[in-house]
């Protein structure tokens, strides 16, 4: 800036001047301009966003159909064992207490032979299963019994019962054979087809109905404890069943069912919600990493070292409150996630002048042969490095996240538990305040536009968590709060790291 | 990357050399734009707009003449092009009125540098800073400025005059420039352009 200067050269005066004067577009103009010219490239964050959203679907999903799941194989297991109905208030009933699965054995009927006479008796099996529909079906199959303790099967596709399925009855495959299973003192005639009934080891129980008709029990062989097929069995005569074998039979299996079958809590019983307050101090690093040799430049404040150690700043209050859902993974894992507005502050000491000086800002530039560029600011803040600070700046920000987490039970029971938790929280930086310090550490800068808006924060906390009687649990613990990106826009030189040490309190209680 | 490189990788809608193009030339370009500019947000729309033009636009560029060059103008038609929009712009450069209008003192920056000869020019109403900015910083004739605005060439003229004037007495009230020997103060007689 040239002050020597005649007005007959002002066209030329202008032109110089302001051809220097370059101002730095904050990122949303890139960006916007980024998605004019490219609008198919907003694919990636859509198809990230999507990838989070179906994931957190699935993973409901999936837990929710694991739980329908065994809850319906608990009814149909129920369904098939009349005990187990009995014992459940008979709010289950089958039509025959003997067979009953949810399609075609409501009709079917098993009769004991009689065991002192010779005869045949028809006996409706399952012997069939539709493979497209992978229900079983009903034939009618008459199984005679002989004077020499023989058995001779027959099937009758003419009468099959096949109303419910009409590939039923085509041929006399379905009972293929006839198997004694001496160590349960049982013999069964067992009608199978070759894709449904296996060998004699899949029969798993057995069980003498109070009428005593018979029952076999098959267990999915890739699935203990869960029964695949119940199908009728006939007790061949002289071959009794011992009372307390078929007792101590009843028993394991009741045992066995309890313990593959243990209630699921359902879905909503491990969901809670949270709401939780930290009150916290609020620290930062500086660091910086671009640097300009300036050339020395009048000011009105000149008694101050250089660098950031000169700089003073107190800690101060900061304050997230959020709401959190939390989904019991485990009795001991508890995942997390919610939303969080969050207050950081810090107090800069400063001295107010009377009047506008000018200073510089190193910022970033990487067409620049020294990778940064100085900008010029007026500013009437000055850093006098402890001598008449008499102004506090208040650095602050308002920002909005995303935390999602996860808690560790380590120790406790009962009502007194203690958990250790991580989140990261994607936040968004609503408003606040950037003083920014000059290239020569004399003054600060106030420029709000040189905020980052998007930031990636973490927090890591340990915590009591104390249940009342009432279902509501109490928790209390230190939480550490870290940000991983500076505070400023990347042209800024320094880089601004914020953290905080508070005390989580929080609310807990089930949906 | 060369700008060689960023222009054919910005014909080619590379995003890497678009970026590397944009920021090569935005600071300066958003200079342009707020002398224009209400106020600094509209000078950012109106530098969005204006790349968005030029990227549309690169391949029609001949290699004649600086690319920056290029780019100014289409910045400035894209500055222009959204005044002229605004109502209040358009009668605010056609009606000479250069009686009444005063700068105050106090509305002066305190410190001269190139930001604060720009901020001179924004103090200047609206129609005599496009005409000051289109004829005395970005060279276009009184004729070009007559058509670009869609106003008489005499128009331009006289709002340039009275513009320069105006700035002048700002300039040289913050002692930035001299005062000629021939002219009095803000206000007198000026020799025509």
């Amino acid at each position: 800036m040239e002050k020597k200067f005649y007005t007959d050269d002002f066209e030329q005066f202008l032109k110089d001047t302001t051809d220097d004067f370059r101002m730095y577009p904050s990122k949303r103009v890139w960006n916007s301009l980024y998605n004019n010219l490219h609008p198919g490239r907003k694919w990636p964050s859509l198809a990230v966003c999507l990838l989070l959203v179906s994931s957190i679907i699935f993973i409901g999903l999936s837990h929710r159909n694991e739980i329908t799941g065994s809850a319906n194989v608990a009814k149909k297991d129920v369904k098939n064992n009349p005990l187990i109905a009995q014992q459940n208030n008979n709010k289950i009933t089958a039509s025959n207490h003997v067979l009953a699965t949810e399609t075609s054995l409501e009709n079917s009927q098993t009769q004991v032979l009689p065991s002192t006479s010779v005869g045949s008796v028809p006996v409706q099996v399952l012997n069939s299963q539709d493979k497209n529909s992978g229900r079983f079906v009903a034939v009618k199959t008459t199984i005679t019994y002989k004077n020499n303790n023989s058995l001779s099967v027959k099937n009758d596709p003419d009468n099959a019962d096949n109303s419910k399925d009409q590939n039923v009855g085509t041929n006399n495959k379905f009972i293929r054979s006839i198997r004694t299973f001496s160590a349960m003192q049982l013999t069964t005639a067992v009608a199978e087809d070759n894709n449904v009934i296996g060998t004699e080891n899949k029969i798993a129980r057995h069980r003498i109905e109070k009428n005593n008709t018979a029952v076999a029990i098959e267990n999915n062989p890739h699935q203990p404890g869960i029964i695949e097929k119940v199908f009728p069995v006939v007790i061949l005569p002289g071959l009794s069943i011992a009372k307390n074998n078929s007792i101590n039979l009843e028993k394991e299996w009741v045992e066995d069912y309890a313990f593959h079958n243990q209630p699921i809590p359902s879905l909503k019983s491990r969901l809670q919600y949270q709401l939780y307050l930290t009150p916290s101090v609020g620290f930062r690093t500086l660091t910086q990493t671009a640097k300009y040799n300036a050339p020395a430049r009048p000011s009105l404040v000149t008694t101050v070292p250089d660098g950031q150690n000169a700089l003073q700043q107190n800690p101060g209050f900061n304050l997230e409150a959020g709401y959190s859902v939390i989904y019991a993974q485990s009795k001991s894992m508890h995942i997390k996630g919610g939303v969080q507005f969050n207050f950081t502050d810090y107090k800069i000491h400063a001295h107010q002048l009377g009047h506008s000086t000018y200073t510089n800002l190193v910022l970033k530039d990487s067409y620049s042969s020294t990778g940064a560029i100085l900008s010029q600011r007026s500013t009437s803040l000055a850093n006098l490095a402890g001598n008449g600070n008499d102004k506090k700046l208040n650095s602050s920000t308002f920002q909005v996240s995303l935390p999602l987490g996860a808690d560790i039970k380590f120790a406790g029971k009962h009502n007194l538990q203690w958990f250790v938790g991580a989140t990261v929280q994607p936040t968004y930086v609503l408003f606040g305040n950037a003083y920014l310090i000059s290239a020569d550490s004399r003054n600060y800068v106030y420029d709000s536009k040189f905020l980052r808006k998007w930031n990636l924060n973490a927090g890591i906390e340990a915590f009591v968590s104390y249940r009342t009687k009432k279902g509501i649990t109490f928790n209390a613990g230190p939480q550490f709060r870290y940000q991983f990106f500076s505070t400023y826009d990347k042209k800024y030189s320094f880089d601004e790291k914020l953290y905080n040490v508070g005390i989580k309190l929080g609310v807990t209680k089930n949906f | 990357m060369t700008e060689e490189q960023m222009l054919a990788g910005s014909i080619k809608n590379n995003a890497a050399a678009q970026e590397a193009l944009y920021n090569r030339f935005s600071p300066r370009m958003l200079g342009v734009c707020y002398r224009f500019a209400k106020n600094r947000e509209d000078a950012e729309d109106m530098l969005q707009d204006g790349f968005i033009k030029v990227f549309t636009q690169l391949h029609q560029y001949r290699n004649e003449g600086a690319l920056e060059g290029w780019i100014r103008r289409i910045i400035v038609h894209t500055c222009i092009n959204i005044l002229k929009k605004n109502k209040k712009f358009a009668d605010s450069v056609d009606i000479i009125h250069a009686t009444g209008i005063h700068i105050k003192e106090d509305m002066i920056p305190s410190i001269m540098q190139a930001k604060q000869v720009v901020e001179c020019i924004r103090l200047l109403p609206l129609g005599y800073r496009t005409v000051l900015n289109l004829y005395a910083i970005e060279g276009y004739s009184h004729k070009e400025i007559a058509k670009m605005l869609e106003i008489e060439e005499s128009t331009s003229r006289s709002q340039y005059t009275r513009a320069k004037a105006m700035l002048e007495d700002v300039l040289i009230k913050k002692k930035i420039i001299l005062k000629p020997k021939a002219r009095v103060s803000f206000g007198a007689a000026i020799s025509p352009l």
